[in-house]
């Protein structure tokens, strides 16, 4: 009994798989499952996940960790593993994506009702919870990366879910091109670090497994260079940038909220995004061996943090706030990393995941993009939410708070941190004034009861997280939110002035990728392109392919061919003669018959002696 | 020359008495002869299953028993056969079978 819930988790991971296996075969041969049972057997998934994460963390604080592992591959003394790997991280991170998942499909089901495609979108959200488990509980390297891709590859097909429109199907498209940016860069440092261990590790077998990762990173760090060191870093920790929508990629956070907003909820703020985060602490063994990048980590997440909010503040767009707030919000977490402070980073990941699910939710309840009513009000709930992202209430609050106890050492650190805290009051508080209560809509059941879950789960955790005080960061934050609403009342639209144009614009840097990078790629294909021109214009080049047009034309004709014409031919014949067998008289069928019969009597009598005379003796 | 005879002589017959039945009923236009036909064809299964009671000693009677049931069956059979010729002939007035095709 004792450890029942990590020994059995593995069928929990892969029940959402088999869900999505069979509403695709179902939609394979067309069989209709009625959509209250697709949506029972998926919130049983993930009410499972629940319980079996809650049981192997409780087992995982009781027992230690646990780990199965198979081999997938073997080639000499490289192995690559698959398996579960179960310890206090991956059992928080679950049970954190088994209860948003929960509380999302719960709001799905209602808000997507009106959604043709219904089966689809289920499929998709349990092929998400396999894939997250499945980089969740990896025990190397190597499955995170699977487990990376294919998190990737759900997010593009639920970016792209109405695919029917070009600006989201455009939309999904550049969202993937900029994640591969980060996946070839991860898979780059990996190969670099299986290269090292395959060189160097003496006797031993290169499996790049997280339980022997201090081994590993002293043996890279003793056989590289310090700037290549760093660069290896570099290479690992650009993929978790660029998942986490860090500062030159963030730009993809902005297109993925083209999404439905439950998908915006569940993968672009809460889990999948954190997954940058998660690896970061994962690879944070490697990362210690050098100080440069550990700074380089702080800075840049405190750089995020910093840009973001400011572009957040000049945003119209309530979607695009939250994605920009998601932006700046995982940079304090990768900040937090870089100082060494996990349990922080962990703690605020949970959350914001659960504050900014709530947000997201509590938008759409009043906002669903399938009603006819386009104009934007935002419900009460939307708004308790917003005091505990700005750090004004619960949970929020305690993290803000922890956030100012760890960035002690440094004053510039924490004088950065109080400005992204005021800027975060400024942007919720100022989206709050801008944009009217709503009033006289009733929102289905099942939307009002996830998003009070949600609440009540950020007002629980209050108490959960040590350290409320009303310190700095609080009065920061509520100078914050008094300035928002100054703004507010003061310019009720700020579409006007240079700095609100450069800021709304997020400082034109998608503008930049479009403009020159993009271009940039057209010139090389334009370069491609006159090569290619000039090599299939050369007259020998010209003669020979023709040549070889002419002799594979004769092959096909002679060889590939003929036989099949053969067929045809021998077939038109049979028919056209067995045609005359066709005589409308009983009698004739009746003489058919009793041929047939006797062929087939005779044969088996003539096996039956056969098998009788010969292979008797065997049986 | 009579205790020469054994269980394959029985077969045989019954055999040429089969293939006798089934080219007449396929080969004959009169309704009656492809009557006696059938005939044939039940009177060699039943010269097969006389012959397998008179040679395997663990069928008993059981062989005879089922060819005393089958010259029951084949008489109400040929009883009914007759009459349904009858009825048919009666309205066609002939008894070549390939008049009879939109019974």
């Amino acid at each position: 009994m004792s450890e029942f819930f990590t020994d059995n988790l593995i069928w929990v991971i892969l029940y959402p798989l088999w869900i999505f296996l069979l509403i695709g075969t179902a939609r394979l041969f067309a069989i209709r499952m009625s959509k209250k049972l697709l949506t029972l057997i998926t919130l049983a998934g993930s009410g499972l996940g629940i319980i079996f994460s809650c049981g192997a963390l409780i087992n995982t604080f009781l027992y230690g960790g646990k780990e199965f592992v198979f081999t997938f591959i073997k080639i000499q003394n490289f192995l690559l593993q698959l398996g579960v790997n179960i310890d206090k991280l991956s059992a928080v991170y679950m049970l954190l994506l088994f209860t948003i998942s929960f509380i999302i499909q719960l709001y799905a089901s209602s808000y997507m009702s009106r959604e043709p495609k219904y089966y689809r979108f289920f499929g998709y959200l349990n092929l998400f919870n396999f894939a997250m488990c499945f980089l969740l509980t990896s025990p190397n390297l190597f499955q995170i990366y699977a487990g990376w891709e294919l998190v990737g590859l759900v997010s593009y097909l639920l970016i792209g879910f109405q695919y029917v429109n070009p600006v989201k199907s455009k939309a999904a498209v550049k969202t993937f091109i900029i994640n591969r940016i980060g996946d070839t860069a991860l898979l780059a440092g990996i190969l670099c670090l299986i290269y090292i261990m395959w060189t160097y590790s003496v006797p031993g077998v290169v499996t790049l497994d997280f339980s022997d990762f201090n081994i590993i990173s002293s043996i890279v760090y003793a056989h590289t260079n310090n700037f290549t060191f760093f660069i290896l870093c570099l290479l690992l920790f650009t993929g978790a940038m660029v998942k986490s929508a860090q500062f030159p990629f963030h730009t993809w956070l902005q297109d993925a909220m083209n999404a439905p907003t439950p998908v915006s909820a569940l993968i672009h703020s809460a889990t999948m995004v954190a997954a940058g985060v998660f690896l970061t602490i994962k690879l944070l063994p490697l990362f210690t061996l050098s100080r440069e990048i550990l700074l380089f980590i702080v800075i840049l997440g405190m750089f995020t943090a910093l840009f973001c909010s400011l572009c957040a503040i000049c945003q119209n767009n309530v979607k695009s706030v939250l994605a920009y707030s998601t932006s700046a919000n995982l940079g304090l977490m990768l900040a937090a990393v870089g100082c060494g402070n996990i349990d922080l980073a962990v703690i605020y990941l949970i959350v914001h995941g659960f504050i900014k699910a709530a947000l997201f939710l509590s938008y759409g309840m009043t906002n669903n993009e399938y009603a006819e009513d386009k104009s934007i009000t935002l419900p009460p709930s939307f708004i308790i939410a917003s005091f505990a992202l700005a750090g004004l209430a619960f949970a929020g609050l305690n993290c803000k708070e922890l956030f100012f106890e760890t960035f002690k050492q440094n004053t510039f650190l924490r004088i950065e941190f109080l400005l992204a805290a005021f800027m975060c009051a400024v942007y919720i508080f100022r989206l709050c004034c801008k944009y009217p209560l709503a009033t006289g809509q009733r929102p289905h059941i099942r939307e009002q009861i996830s998003v009070w879950l949600l609440l009540l789960i950020i007002t629980a955790g209050t108490f959960a997280v040590s350290g409320s005080q009303l310190g700095v960061p609080f009065w920061t934050a509520f100078a914050g939110a008094i300035t928002a609403v100054i703004i507010s009342i003061k310019a009720k639209d700020c579409n006007e002035g240079a700095v609100t144009k450069i800021c709304g614009g997020g400082f034109f840097i998608d503008r930049f990728y479009t403009k020159y990078i993009y271009s940039l790629y057209g010139k090389l294909a334009d370069t491609a392109n006159m090569i290619d021109s000039y090599i299939s214009n050369n007259k020998l080049l010209l003669y020979l392919s023709k040549k070889a047009v002419a002799i594979a034309e004769f092959i096909e004709k002679y060889i590939f061919e003929a036989p099949v014409k053969l067929c045809v031919i021998c077939t038109k014949f049979a028919s056209r003669e067995l045609e005359h067998a066709q005589t409308k008289n009983v009698q004739t069928y009746i003489a058919y018959g009793a041929l047939i019969a006797g062929i087939i009597f005779t044969a088996i009598l003539l096996t039956y002696t056969f098998v009788i005379n010969n292979l008797g003796g065997i049986g | 020359m009579l205790n020469n005879i054994g269980i394959y002589h029985y077969l045989i017959l019954g055999f040429i008495l089969f293939l006798t039945g089934l080219c007449g009923v396929v080969l004959s236009r009169n309704i009656i002869k492809i009557l006696i036909s059938i005939e044939f064809m039940l009177t060699a299964v039943n010269i097969n299953f006389t012959t397998f009671g008179l040679h395997c000693k663990n069928l008993a009677f059981d062989g005879y028993i089922f060819a005393l049931f089958y010259i029951a069956a084949g008489a109400v059979e040929l009883a009914i056969a007759l009459y349904i010729f009858y009825a048919m002939y009666r309205e066609k007035q002939t008894s070549n079978i390939e008049d009879y095709g939109d019974v």
